[in-house]
């Protein structure tokens, strides 16, 4: 089972313009902030929405093709979307909500209760069985969305942000049964999420979109490597930059200039980890350091021990520093600073 | 802790308490009145008389066929405004609301000019058919679901569009088909509203009294309703008239009263 996509969806002003190649047993997270179009892709390939130009081919059968015509309903696709609020049938048991996708197709009473038996007990939720939805914990609920939409047996499996509407504490327990879950799932999947940890934690690739255009696609490995655009990069908490390189130069927006330890030529992203990012309270002497900038502290952000101080400037750049450090060199908001990263630190590779 | 409360709530404002009060006398006396007129001795003779048999009976039969209809015409006609977009959907709507705000007798006499022998549609119904409605209870119950049927689509109609129709995403996305979504889904969820739409539609047939008699007449037996023989007996037999309309009361607020907690609150 394989999911080929190209999605082309206008709404007013907004456009969504994304390919998408799922392979069975592949897990992609389509990461992205809030209004970026991801839960639209979803309803696109679910056949909620049609799409207004590209294809979608599910197993290499066209289901929806505005060139052709072609438009196979949500209902003849066989394509499960789990929503965000999971979206139980209220006056229907457990077992009956896991029951409705087979009741649907056409199986009997008798067989379609005894087969969401099964999938309720491999979930772990026989004793929910006969529970109406507002008995259920959202943990629970979550579950019995996903073993509803897993019964009929999809081509192609949607979660729309699985764990958005769960407290923390569940969250962490439900992530892993999903991921157990995900993995038992033959076909191919697709989770929409705007947590990056969800997505390193349940996919096998990432398409990260913004605006309604994919700035990555790629193994997770590479993601968290090379990120691609800002979004992703502050997800991984790395400072991106972008600029044009000559030489061991790159000139970014601003005007500024990074020294870079390789050379490169053209269009290139500069990446630096925070904890490469010296901060000075003064304009630090002469030293190794390639790279110095003048910028003001605009934030601050505690992590255990360290902070992470947001640097406005010509280059901004966020800098990870011990708690103790802060203290030493008195940082408070707005204040004049100078920052400072070795060329060997930074490392760039073509946009 | 009542020290508490007694000192932080406000006290009610007594002019607007007042004019409430009143307004529960105002719907109370004419109740009352009616209490205090009937003659209860009498009143077992007067409800048992066959001519009110017949009318009661024939309230019955019409003002539930007319619910019928209202249900089975007004479900489809609510569901195509709530759920699909079509040119000139607002003028439909206006339509459809239309007998709400109209005189009832404007509303017969409408009829009249449609449906008798000699009417734009009646016409058509009298030749090919042998259809005449006027002077007969099917009349009667074309009038009623006239003035009853909007009742029953704005309250579906209204239901249909507050649900969340996400549902019915996901129960497409689960392979049901539209006809299996609505059994199964979209209708249980708003079945509160059904009933509802349903017993204000019946409530408003069984009160029909303008369109009736100006469509269908009043032929005691075939089109004289319980309103109608009301009407009729007022200045004669005031007894047996007011009997007839305690026994209105009566019907109407057993059902008021059964329906109240199981479903008209929730809707």
């Amino acid at each position: 089972m394989s999911l080929l996509a190209q999605l082309g969806v206008r709404r007013g002003a907004f456009r969504l313009d994304v390919s998408l190649e799922v392979e069975s047993g592949q897990v992609v997270a389509l990461l992205g902030p809030n209004g970026s179009g991801k839960s639209t892709a979803l309803h696109a390939l679910a056949g909620l929405v049609a799409i207004d130009e590209g294809t979608i081919e599910l197993d290499g059968a066209s289901v929806d093709d505005p060139a052709t015509g072609a438009f196979v309903p949500p209902n003849e696709r066989s394509v499960s979307l789990v929503f965000q609020d999971y979206l139980l049938f209220p006056h229907l048991t457990a077992i009956e909500n896991v029951a409705f996708g087979l009741r649907a197709r056409g199986i009997g009473a008798r067989v379609a209760r005894e087969q969401a038996e099964s999938w309720l007990e491999q979930f772990g939720l026989d004793d929910k069985a006969t529970c109406k939805p507002r008995e259920l914990s959202g943990g629970q609920a979550q579950r019995v969305a996903l073993t509803r939409a897993l019964a009929p047996n999809p081509r192609l499996l949607l979660l729309d942000e699985p764990l958005a509407s769960l407290d923390a504490g569940t969250r962490a327990i439900v992530r892993r049964d999903l991921r157990r879950h995900l993995d038992a799932f033959e076909g191919p999947a697709i989770i929409v999420t705007h947590d990056p940890l969800d997505a390193l934690a349940l996919a096998t690739h990432v398409v990260a979109i913004d605006a309604g255009r994919i700035t990555q696609a790629g193994p997770i490995a590479d993601l968290t490597a090379r990120p691609r655009s800002r979004y992703v990069a502050d997800l991984v908490g790395l400072n991106l930059l972008g600029g044009v390189a000559h030489g061991t130069t790159i000139t970014v927006a601003s005007g500024a200039t990074i020294t870079t330890a390789e050379p490169g030529e053209g269009a290139v992203f500069a990446l630096i980890h925070p904890h490469a990012v010296a901060l000075h309270t003064r304009p630090p002497p002469e030293g190794s350091p390639r790279n110095q900038w003048a910028g003001r502290a605009a934030g601050f952000d505690l992590l255990g021990d360290r902070v992470r101080v947001r640097v406005a400037g010509a280059v901004p750049l966020v800098a990870e520093i011990t708690a103790a450090a802060l203290t030493d060199l008195g940082l408070h908001d707005g204040q004049e600073v100078w920052t400072a990263v070795k060329a060997t630190e930074i490392v760039t590779y073509p946009r | 802790m009542s020290e508490v409360v007694a000192r932080t709530t406000r006290r009610p404002p007594l002019a607007v308490v007042g004019a409430a009060t009143l307004t529960v006398v105002f719907f109370a006396l004419p109740l009352l009145g009616l209490l205090q007129r009937a003659a209860w001795s009498s009143l077992w003779t007067d409800l048992t008389t066959p001519e009110a048999l017949s009318a009661l009976r024939l309230s019955l039969v019409c003002s539930l066929s007319a619910t019928a209809l209202s249900v089975l015409l007004g479900f489809p006609l609510a569901w195509t405004l709530a759920r699909i977009a079509f040119p000139g959907k607002a003028l439909v709507r206006a339509l459809v609301l239309v007998p709400l705000v109209l005189p009832p007798v404007v509303g017969g006499v409408a009829l009249v000019s449609a449906f008798s022998p000699g009417g734009a549609a009646g016409r058509y119904l009298f030749d090919w058919f042998g259809v005449q409605l006027p002077s007969s209870t099917t009349g009667v119950i074309v009038a009623e679901t006239f003035v009853a049927l909007p009742f029953f689509v704005i309250t579906v109609e209204a239901a249909l569009r507050s649900m969340d129709s996400r549902f019915e995403d996901v129960a497409a996305t689960l392979g049901a088909g539209r006809w299996y979504t609505f059994r199964r889904v979209s209708l249980p969820l708003i079945v509160p509203s059904v009933v509802a739409g349903a017993v204000l539609s019946w409530a408003r047939a069984l009160g029909e009294f303008g369109a009736t008699i100006t469509f269908a007449g009043r032929i005691e037996g075939t089109t004289e309703t319980l309103p109608l023989a009301i009407y009729r007996l007022l200045d004669r037999r005031p007894d047996t008239a007011v009997a007839m309309s305690l026994a209105l009361l009566a019907i109407s607020l057993v059902v008021l009263v059964a329906l109240r907690g199981r479903w008209l609150e929730r809707a």
